[in-house]
């Protein structure tokens, strides 16, 4: 670990320029906002305030506890992020991974919009809300004994919770603006309350931090080594793990969801040399208040014309980059990967299902649904109906739900839902990662972005340019994850962790879309989604072009994956090119990815829990995982398509909540037990 | 070839309603109504009719319809109010963003009217069940016709695609009725000319939305004499949202506001803020009571201004009262 050039060396500068820092952004935050409000008055109202001086009473009441919960909240996440890298002993661990952030969400919007249902006021309930979500995932995934099933369980928590949300404020459209600001990360702040609230468990998680500081050290130098040190890893894991989360909770519930100011603060003093605890987290306390403070003065910039820019998607379109040009300087050994890159099973299978046997189960499975699918509905229809419906003779209405209505919807589904799954299988497989999926990646959002903005402009637009619109963006994001990580060869981590990035910019970008659509909001959000509503015979004749050309290409991509999977070295012994491999792949899922979100949005965690079903019903062969996957993926969706539509009839839930709604309880399921048996 | 927004919303309203013909008045021939989307031909008297939007609701009940099928039937009860005690006949078709199509194919109306945003992509289908029409109050552009002569030509379309023109002119004049009382009753109590600024205060965020001359709600209150004294950028929708800490920049305007959920509104007013805002300090803001609908719709207007008229006569009073 050589000291980088340029960086600040000694780190009795770091603490001064941080206060220097700090003090610049909570002044410049202070004098900024909507209230016609400047610098000068802010002096004015922290040396001789006047209670009736409209001024000084929005500062003092408004826009000082603004600053102070982006220091709060900004800080928390620092020491957060510190924290969890300590202990999972990777430098991208960010305190959202463990699910607080969707916990928190799903708590303040039923507390906000059923106010009898939790009796708790929205604050304290967006704090127990990411605790109990943090306990859960915490519970699933039996402790940290294995990172990569804690991050697997953190993400299906944060999807099927975010999901639950969304599923709440779709019935309840003309709340849904408040909510995506306060989910885009929005400091804004009717007095002191708030900040009053989160400060002393913030403090109180720090000061336990603080003691763990030098455990934590030991910890970093092993597990093994600590233990031989007499260091108890474990309960120092699990202490550094519980003020973490009480830190992001705090930190969510003041200022909303904030991405990547932990990594930052915690990267950028890594940069500077500052590798004891002591001196860390108090560092990462410092400056990760600094730069909330700091996106917040930039989004408080920002605002000044239409529509409210929240200080998380500043901190999202800053972070992004910072944190690529982060994962482009390190050297391979500075950087450890989310998880280590064989291990994309995360239980061997115990009993290897025969192809034959699975491909005949689920072909059983999706027939019935079809059936399901056509059947049930507004009208219910028997089997001998459909039957003479075949032989020509039914009613028109009877034609029109089950032809024109039902039948596309389902046959939509199961073909997005292959290609949806293939593309997830494709990206796991050359990024060896587990948590490679199209959305993931910011593929289908990338995709799902231009198509809701061409939507959203023009709503008329014919199905062919949103089509076009959704391949754009999901092949502008492909072409910029391929710039960002060509130089390192299209290595599989700076691969994922670009795309990690770039999705999250993506999201910002969403919120930015949601909260501006206004009115549309409810448009926004379901295509955000990804729904089957309304698709007919110009859908599947749209898309079935496509799977029936891609899909087969996968398969022949299987044994290329599976030589991949041997490993770099072995595979450009056995004559394959990895990065144009991984090239070609990458293409491949993209346009597989572009295509579904083209039809029906951008569902998510099809893409993410098809191929791990399948690998662990079936073992590695990718040939074998790409039917598998495509099957599981298609039932997956259809299974989807028909439950929304019928649960809350006449009223529907889109096709892509409920896969989220469904799948993760299932996939937080397979974990659980996977634990259980490993 | 593509019009420009301008030269399109003026052919729309010059479209709207169009019943060709005298001949059409009749009410049993075919007629042409047009719509946002282009023009649709109308058979006979429709007496189911589904409504896919509040306004579209409102507009159908001051018409006389009850319509056979409302989306988000309940949330209407909610939202809007007026007129909800009429809707028990009514069946509920699904969300206003995703109504059900089979539930509506199932009630075999004779007329749909939807919302141009939400409900083109699926429009081919609903002109498959019953002729459809689709009106884009939001699309408005900046130097367009107002969103208020809109909601005139709204009224007029759907009068005449029930055959009913004449019954147009009724409610047409019932608003306007309504809004001379409201501008009598102001004048009266000397408050014509009056600076006034409407918000809606969001249940889910600490900001509030600021209604600008491009939306019905102000363009309301100008046609009963009032002055709009909010100056936000131009904004399709017609309101700009801003935090809560803008209203300090308001000075004494005749502040009148709604709220959907309570939370961050009773903050506010809790506040040490709420009591130096100049117009709070003048006794001149008001919340309006709650179900007040500030997006227009033939009914909700008439409430609209006829509250906000109480609540501005209630402001002089008290102020009057030594």
């Amino acid at each position: 670990m050589t000291a980088p050039p340029g960086a600040l060396r000694h780190w009795g500068l770091g603490p001064v320029a941080g206060l220097a820092v700090l003090t610049v952004a909570v002044l410049l935050d202070a004098a900024l906002g909507q209230a016609g409000i400047g610098l000068r008055d802010v002096i004015e109202a922290l040396i001789a305030p006047d209670p009736e001086d409209v001024g000084h009473v929005v500062i003092r009441h408004m826009r000082l506890p603004r600053v102070a919960a982006g220091l709060l909240a900004g800080a928390a996440l620092g020491v957060a992020g510190v924290l969890l890298q300590a202990v999972t002993r990777n430098r991208l661990a960010s305190p959202g991974l463990l699910g607080v952030n969707a916990g928190a969400y799903l708590a303040l919007t039923v507390s906000l919009l059923f106010p009898a249902a939790l009796q708790l006021p929205p604050i304290a309930a967006a704090f127990a809300g990411g605790v109990a979500a943090t306990a859960l995932v915490w519970a699933i995934a039996g402790g940290l004994g294995d990172p990569l099933r804690l991050t697997l369980a953190g993400v299906a928590v944060t999807m099927a919770l975010g999901a639950c949300a969304s599923a709440v404020v779709l019935f309840h459209e003309e709340s849904l603006t408040g909510l995506y600001i306060w989910g885009a990360g929005a400091l804004d702040q009717i007095g002191w309350d708030s900040v009053a609230y989160a400060a002393p468990h913030a403090a109180f998680a720090g000061g336990v931090s603080l003691l763990l500081a030098r455990p934590l050290d030991l910890l970093a130098l092993g597990e093994d080594t600590a233990r031989a040190l007499g260091q108890r890893a474990g309960a120092t894991a699990l202490g550094a793990v519980a003020a973490a989360t009480v830190l992001a909770a705090a930190a969510v519930c003041v200022a909303g969801p904030v991405a990547f100011v932990g990594l930052a603060a915690s990267n950028l003093l890594r940069l500077a040399g500052v590798r004891r605890h002591a001196l860390l987290l108090p560092g990462a306390a410092l400056w990760g208040g600094a730069l909330l403070v700091l996106a917040d003065v930039a989004a408080q910039a920002l605002s000044l014309r239409n529509f409210p820019v929240p200080a998380g998607v500043v901190a999202a379109a800053i972070g992004a980059p910072v944190l690529v040009a982060l994962i482009a300087r390190q050297g391979r050994r500075g950087l450890t990967a989310l998880v280590e890159p064989a291990r994309i099973a995360f239980a061997a299978p115990s009993r290897r299902l025969p192809l034959g046997g699975l491909v005949g189960g689920l072909g059983v499975a999706g027939a019935a649904l079809v059936l399901l699918a056509v059947t049930l509905g507004e009208a219910v229809y028997t089997p001998r109906q459909l039957w003479d419906l075949l032989g020509g003779g039914a009613d028109a209405t009877m034609r029109t739900f089950v032809v024109d209505l039902r039948l596309p919807r389902v046959i939509t589904a199961l073909i997005c839902g292959a290609l949806l799954a293939v593309a997830g299988l494709m990206l796991q497989g050359i990024i060896r990662n587990p948590l490679a999926a199209p959305e993931v990646l910011g593929v289908s959002q990338g995709a799902g972005l231009a198509a809701l903005a061409l939507l959203l402009a023009v709503p008329s637009a014919p199905l062919a340019a949103v089509q076009g619109s959704a391949f754009a963006g999901g092949f502008a994001v492909f072409l910029l994850v391929i710039a960002l990580a060509r130089r390192s060869g299209l290595e599989p981590t700076r691969l994922a962790l670009t795309g990690i990035a770039i999705a999250a910019c993506c999201a910002a970008v969403s919120s930015m879309l949601v909260i501006g659509a206004g009115l549309q909001g409810g448009q926004a959000l379901i295509w955000l989604a990804g729904t089957v509503y309304g698709r007919g015979w110009d859908q599947v004749v749209a898309v079935l072009p496509w799977a029936a050309l891609l899909l087969p290409v996968a398969w022949m991509a299987g044994r290329g994956l599976d030589v991949m999977a041997l490993g770099e070295q072995a595979a450009a012994a056995l004559g394959l090119s990895p990065q144009g491999m991984r090239q070609a792949v990458l293409a491949l899922a993209v346009a597989m990815a572009a295509a579904a979100v083209a039809t029906v949005g951008a569902v998510a965690f099809i893409g993410l829990v098809a191929p791990h079903a399948a690998r662990l019903l079936l073992g590695p062969r990718h040939r074998n995982l790409v039917i598998a996957a495509a099957l599981i993926g298609a039932v997956l969706l259809a299974g989807a398509d028909v439950v929304g539509r019928l649960v809350l009839a006449p009223r529907e839930i889109p096709a892509g909540l409920v896969t989220a709604l469904l799948g993760a309880p299932y996939f937080l399921l397979l974990l659980w037990r996977a634990r259980r048996s490993a | 070839m593509r019009l420009t927004r301008r030269a399109a919303c003026g052919l729309i309203l010059a479209g709207l309603g169009a019943a060709a013909t005298p001949a059409a008045l009749a009410g049993e021939t075919a007629r042409r109504i047009g719509h946002a989307l282009g023009t649709v031909t109308v058979r006979g008297m429709p007496k189911r009719v589904v409504a896919l939007e509040f306004r579209y609701v409102e507009h159908l009940l001051a018409l006389g319809v009850a319509p056979a099928g409302v989306a988000d039937r309940d949330a209407y009860g909610r939202l809007v109010g007026v007129g909800a005690d009429r809707l028990h006949g009514s069946r509920d078709v699904g969300t206003r963003q995703e109504p059900n199509l089979e539930t509506i194919t199932r009630l075999e109306p004779d007329l749909i009217v939807g919302f141009t945003q939400r409900h083109a992509p699926i429009y081919e289908r609903l002109s498959g069940i019953a002729p459809t029409l689709l009106f884009n109050y939001t699309d408005l552009p900046e130097d367009g016709p107002r969103q208020l002569d809109y909601m005139r030509e709204e009224v007029r379309a759907i009068a005449a695609a029930l055959g009913r023109p004449a019954a147009a002119r009724h409610v047409l004049d019932a608003l306007d009725a309504a809004l001379a009382t409201a501008r009598g009753r102001l004048a009266e109590a000397g408050l014509a000319g009056a600076p006034v600024v409407f918000g809606q205060f969001l249940d889910t965020a600490p900001r509030v939305r600021l209604f600008t001359g491009h939306s019905i709600a102000v363009q309301l209150l100008d046609a009963i004499g009032l002055r709009n004294a909010w100056e936000g950028p131009f904004e399709r929708y017609g309101y700009t949202v801003r935090p809560v800490e803008a209203l300090a920049t308001l000075g004494d305007v005749r502040f009148l506001h709604i709220l959907y959920g309570r939370t961050y509104y009773d903050k506010l007013v809790a506040s040490p803020l709420w009591t130096v805002l100049p117009s709070v300090r003048a006794g001149h803001a008001s919340a309006l009571p709650e179900g007040t609908w500030p997006f227009g719709g033939a009914l909700s207007a008439a409430v609209f201004v006829r509250r906000a008229t109480d609540a501005l006569i209630a402001q002089e009073t008290a102020e009057r009262r030594p």
